[in-house]
């Protein structure tokens, strides 16, 4: 992850996901495609700090994060004040949150297990 | 009573007779002169004479004179006069007449034979002795027909009818009286003879209830005494006509005023107060027939007046009796009672036990309906005794029948008085009973209401528990199903990493490069932390899971693969310490790869390896060191370069807990997990 905040002309992909392991699985696949990942976080705090410090191109979002909050509520927050896209992660859920989270008009749903070349594909589509 | 003049020489004469007859009995020898004289001077005597008692002795004293001068018809005469006077004893009357009738039919005197059989007859009658009587009256009929004595005739017949009217033979009474009649109107100065016939057919037409044939005999009577001019007989036979008008209901009312008016004409020309008051009274009765209260009352205030004038007890009685029943006829009982009660005491004082009877039955009934119980029983009573007195053994059936009146009415009287002394105790019983009767009945309601809430809080209870069990029952069916659903997951998960970490070996068996052969075994091992985690997951049936079981757990598998290695394990953790799954996971990763780096690094040929782990907490935070006796990190090692190392793998799962990891080299190797415990997030 060294020095891509200075890659301006690349497109930055913010990934918010509560497991390290498959975030950095995401950023690196993003990255071999030629995309700027930034460093992944695991909570709502974190990733609007982060969003606010970097204005990403793409955002990846698991439903489920760490704390109280929920990504949909990040997705909501992000939605709300800017038209950056949006991709979820995740496991198929209830009605109720498929619901939610369709309010906040996701580009896009990740289901896991996903292989690598589906995230590639998709990826390259929103941001090529 | 005062002895009056007259009663007073009476008696001096009556002494001086005896005292005389006395003297005179011894000198019977004598001579008969004498005692022709003397009984001579005794008749003279007995006409002189009124007193029955007196005209007794006497009698007898003659007849005693008689008898020495053996003067039989004398003695028949006397005998048959004694009879006469004897009319107040018929066993008397009929010694003496038989004693005349003896002589007389001795001496073949038929005509006194009549007259002797008359009496003796008569005598009979006066002693109830009919079928005697009867005997006598036919021997008098056969006697005075063969003397064609008419006189005798009559006489006879209107015992013989007497006869039948008193055995209740009222046709052949009726006839007797017809042929007497028949006779009567033959002979001369009939009047009264025919008003007696008359008088006796109204008596019987009377008693036979026919009273228009009665009133008949009656117009007759007074059609007869018209003449006369006998004002006061025209005036009670007018009042009797008006008393038999007054049951007949056969005349207008009109009519009844008419002979009453007539007969108050009779009684003021006759000067007979009396009879006016009687004809008023029957004037009261016929306006009170009619309706005419006013009159009646009118007419009775009439009588009243004239009562002290009458001074006639029986009269007032009556009165008092007529005043009463109008009093209560007008529904004025209060002024009803003290006339019945002077009448009931008149006829008391009167030993009329009849109508005292009848007043005592009034009085039972007014009172009664005056509710004074008390004296309505005291006159019951009065006319039970009464009734006693008076019925005789042939009217048994009738007592019988009154008797059970009698105690109905005496039963409802005495209920009546025992009901009013308890209405009077329950009375103030019931004002105390009524507030507490009130309590009783306002608590029953109360509790009623209370025990409708409880049952139906009952049936609402018992619905609610129905349908909380079916609901329970639900519940638990779907927990049943949800139980069995979970075991399958569960099942489905250690398959997988089953089926996962089988794919690795299947992949590692093709292969002869060492390297990979250590990368897939690497990665078999990861997957088997993870499982261990799932398994214990299992096992706990909740959501955590104890570190130190765990990491037992794992050490143990990680010392199964690498066979031959003795190791020696020192773990101070508390056994109740747990993570939840989501730190549980990376913290089981980090302890893998140190354990395995352990295993594969530290461990010396035919050497003891030897693993610390402890828990302590720091500044906040929970630190998890592991320590082995190797020789710990190649002095080259660069954490940051060495991306997919366990090293750096251990580097970003303890960020991912929130921490860090330290490493120094004390005597062996010795790395530090600082952490913290996320906030479990359960969506």
């Amino acid at each position: 992850m060294v020095g891509t905040e200075t890659l301006s002309a690349i497109k930055k992909v913010l990934v918010v996901e509560n497991e390290v392991i498959i975030a950095d699985d995401i950023a690196m696949t993003v990255a071999s495609i030629g995309f700027c990942p930034l460093e992944p976080v695991f909570d709502f705090n974190s990733a609007i700090e982060s969003y606010n410090t970097h204005q990403p191109d793409l955002v990846i979002i698991d439903i489920r994060l760490q704390g109280k909050k929920t990504g949909i509520e990040f997705a909501a927050w992000v939605r709300s004040r800017f038209n950056t896209p949006i991709v979820y992660i995740t496991v198929l859920g209830s009605k109720l949150i498929r619901h939610q989270a369709e309010l906040t008009q996701p580009t896009a749903y990740l289901v896991k297990p996903f292989v690598n070349q589906e995230l590639v594909d998709l990826v390259n589509l929103i941001l090529g | 009573m005062a002895m009056t003049p007259h009663y007073f020489c009476h008696l001096v004469l009556r002494y001086v007779a005896i005292i005389g007859v006395l003297v005179l009995l011894p000198f019977k020898p004598f001579a008969q002169d004498n005692l022709k004289t003397k009984l001579d001077s005794l008749e003279l005597i007995v006409s002189e004479t009124k007193s029955e008692d007196s005209l007794v002795q006497l009698y007898s004293a003659q007849i005693i004179l008689a008898e020495q001068l053996e003067d039989f018809r004398r003695v028949a005469d006397i005998e048959y006069k004694l009879a006469l006077v004897s009319s107040f004893d018929g066993l008397e009357m009929q010694t003496h007449a038989q004693r005349a009738l003896d002589i007389y039919t001795d001496q073949g005197d038929t005509a006194n034979m009549a007259e002797a059989t008359y009496r003796v007859a008569y005598a009979k009658q006066l002693q109830n002795d009919y079928d005697s009587t009867k005997y006598f009256a036919q021997r008098l009929l056969t006697l005075a027909e063969v003397a064609h004595d008419t006189v005798s005739l009559i006489k006879a017949r209107l015992l013989l009818s007497s006869v039948y009217n008193h055995l209740s033979l009222f046709s052949q009474s009726l006839q007797e009286l017809n042929k007497s009649k028949i006779l009567a109107e033959s002979t001369p100065d009939n009047k009264s003879v025919i008003i007696d016939i008359l008088n006796r057919e109204s008596f019987i037409y009377y008693s036979l209830s026919e009273y228009d044939k009665s009133a008949e005999r009656i117009n007759q009577i007074i059609e007869i005494l018209k003449p006369e001019g006998d004002n006061r007989r025209l005036n009670v036979w007018s009042n009797n006509l008006a008393s038999v008008y007054s049951l007949c209901n056969c005349v207008s009312f009109d009519r009844r005023k008419e002979v009453i008016k007539q007969s108050v004409e009779y009684a003021k020309r006759a000067n007979f107060t009396y009879g006016k008051a009687f004809a008023y009274k029957h004037l009261a009765d016929t306006y009170r027939d009619a309706e005419q209260y006013d009159s009646t009352r009118y007419y009775l205030e009439q009588i009243e007046i004239l009562l002290p004038e009458i001074n006639k007890p029986d009269f007032t009685g009556l009165v008092s009796v007529a005043q009463g029943s109008y009093w209560s006829n007008v529904g004025n009982d209060p002024k009803a009672l003290p006339y019945f009660i002077k009448g009931y005491n008149i006829w008391e004082q009167l030993g009329k036990k009849k109508d005292q009877m009848d007043i005592a039955w009034i009085l039972n009934d007014v009172y009664r309906q005056q509710k004074d119980y008390t004296n309505a029983y005291k006159y019951l009573n009065f006319y039970v005794a009464l009734r006693d007195s008076l019925f005789s053994e042939a009217k048994i059936r009738e007592v019988k029948e009154l008797e059970l009146s009698y105690d109905f009415r005496q039963k409802q009287i005495t209920d009546s008085l025992k009901n009013e002394e308890k209405l009077l105790q329950s009375r103030y019983e019931t004002t105390l009973q009524k507030r507490s009767k009130l309590m009783v009945i306002i608590v029953g309601v109360a509790i009623l209401i209370v025990a409708i809430i409880i049952y139906y809080g009952f049936i609402r209870q018992k619905k609610l528990a129905e349908l909380l069990k079916v609901k329970s029952d639900q519940v638990e069916n779907e927990l049943h199903q949800k139980e069995l659903l979970l075991t399958e997951i569960h099942h489905r998960v250690k398959n997988n990493f089953q089926i996962l970490s089988s794919l690795l070996e299947l992949q590692a068996k093709g292969v002869d490069d060492q390297a990979t052969k250590a990368l897939i075994s690497e990665g078999k091992s990861r997957v088997k932390s993870m499982a261990l985690i799932h398994s214990q997951l299992y096992d706990n049936e909740g959501l955590t899971i104890h570190l130190a079981e765990y990491l037992q757990n794992l050490i143990n598998e990680i010392q199964k693969s690498f066979e031959g290695q003795t190791s020696e394990v020192k773990m101070d953790i508390d056994p109740n310490y747990t993570l939840d799954i989501d730190n549980m996971v990376p913290m089981g990763l980090i302890a893998n790869e140190l354990v395995t780096n352990a295993f594969k690094y530290a461990s010396q040929p035919n050497g003891l390896l030897k693993i610390q782990v402890d828990l302590k907490e720091e500044n906040g935070k929970n630190v998890l060191t592991f320590k082995d006796n190797g020789p710990g990190l190649p002095a080259n090692f660069d954490v940051k370069t060495a991306k997919s190392t366990g090293i750096w793998l251990i580097g970003r799962l303890a960020l991912q807990l929130h921490g860090h990891y330290e490493y120094e080299y004390k005597d062996g190797a010795i790395f530090e997990i600082h952490f913290t415990q996320s906030e479990f997030v359960n969506q």
